[in-house]
């Protein structure tokens, strides 16, 4: 497997000064190019049985439904080839509905939800793909700066099938108005870039009667993988 | 490709079915410190050592970082010549993991020999005794612990 740099824009730039906890958290010094064998040794290769029954349907978690709007949140994970990261650990957590997450640390004077635990994990199939339920997050306010507030999300964690794929991110809704106004979105300089975050509305994946669908494709770093099965 | 955003503040509980600290018998401890030298007490340590399994043989062991910035491992005696282990960093405030790894004393591997001279000794622990290694991750000041990247 071979890793290319990232692309111009597709990293944010370690200190932000926008979002202001990097100003004292992001490295100054460049990173040191190795050969990824040297640190990424251990492919990740996490069993099925760490899996638990309905930790891919996250409005299954209470004794009934969680407030808010049902979704499906579907796609696929790619390398940089286009070729699927099989049999691979995603987790995912998020807000309720009203924007707090069920967290001893969050503050913020939205109701919890009883029903809403508001994390989930699962393993991409042997195409790549995806699929879980949940309810759309709220938007919720940080202190970062005044009248601060965070475009609703979902946050992904990710392991490809070694570790030097790992990759955490945030999975953003269309048209959300205070895109334009979070530092975090924003700390990615490239526009098309940014725009890759954003999941798309799909009625394939709208269940009639039942929840809107939203696709998320995510590209992880790495190319030529060993095809499985050759 | 995709782009990487902060892990944030509330990773916790979506994470914890896989925290677990390893059941060696060569303790590794440390802090997590901001460029003030201030304890980033939101962290996530995911490391990989050779011969630690992590919880249900997912492979890896991850901890988050305590009030005091402070994280706790227990690794397999390392073998000779390798690190003690391979660390990955994650925190609020970061964009972006950070890839590095610690070693036991200094040695002669590529990794270490990577590095800048003088920067080499923030991936060397502390040898406290036999059992227990001190290794604090710098993310940003003086003494920034050297970070990695792949091709
Ligand atoms: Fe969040």
């Amino acid at each position: 497997m071979r890793f290319h740099p990232l692309g111009l824009g597709e990293r944010p730039n370690d200190i932000h000064p926008p979002y202001k906890s990097t100003g004292l958290r992001g490295p100054r010094e460049p990173r040191i190019l190795v050969r990824h064998e040297l640190v990424a040794t251990r492919g990740v290769d996490a069993p099925r049985a760490i899996l638990r029954a309905n930790d891919s349907d996250l409005t299954a978690h209470g004794s009934s439904q969680p407030q808010g709007q049902a979704i499906t949140v579907a796609g696929r994970v790619l390398d940089e080839d286009g070729s699927p990261v099989r049999d691979s650990l995603v987790e995912v957590w998020q807000c309720n509905a009203a924007g707090r997450y069920a967290h001893s640390k969050d503050n913020h004077e939205a109701p919890l939800d009883p029903n809403f635990l508001g994390h989930g994990k699962f393993m991409t199939d042997h195409d790549g793909r995806y699929r879980f339920k949940t309810i759309k997050p709220g938007a919720y306010p940080w202190g970062n700066h005044e009248n601060a507030w965070r475009p609703a999300h979902i946050h992904f964690s990710l392991f490809g099938n070694v570790y030097a794929q790992r990759l955490v991110t945030q999975m953003y809704f269309p048209d959300d108005p205070l895109f334009p106004f979070d530092p975090i979105f924003n700390g990615i300089p490239d526009g098309a870039a940014r725009e890759r975050l954003i999941s798309r509305f799909s009625l394939d994946e709208t269940v009639s009667g039942t929840s809107l669908g939203f696709v998320f494709d995510i590209v992880l770093r790495g190319r030529g993988a060993t095809p499985m099965g050759v | 490709m995709t782009s990487s955003q902060t892990i944030g503040p509330f990773f916790h509980n979506a994470l914890a079915w896989a925290f677990d600290p390893g059941a060696g018998t060569v303790e590794l401890v440390g802090r997590v410190l901001d460029g003030n030298d201030q304890p980033v007490s939101d962290a996530m340590v995911e490391l990989w050592a050779d011969g630690a399994t992590g919880r249900d043989g997912f492979g890896l062991l991850r901890q988050p970082t305590d009030e005091a910035g402070k994280f706790t491992f227990r690794l397999p005696t390392p073998s000779p010549g390798a690190p003690l282990a391979h660390v990955c960093v994650f925190a609020r405030g970061c964009f972006n993991q950070h890839f590095t790894a610690v070693f036991p004393h200094t040695m002669s591997h590529r990794l270490l020999d990577a590095a800048p001279a003088a920067r080499r000794s923030t991936l060397v622990a502390i040898k406290e005794s036999e059992t227990r290694y001190q290794w604090d991750l710098r993310l940003q000041g003086p003494s920034e612990t050297v970070f990695f990247e792949y091709e």
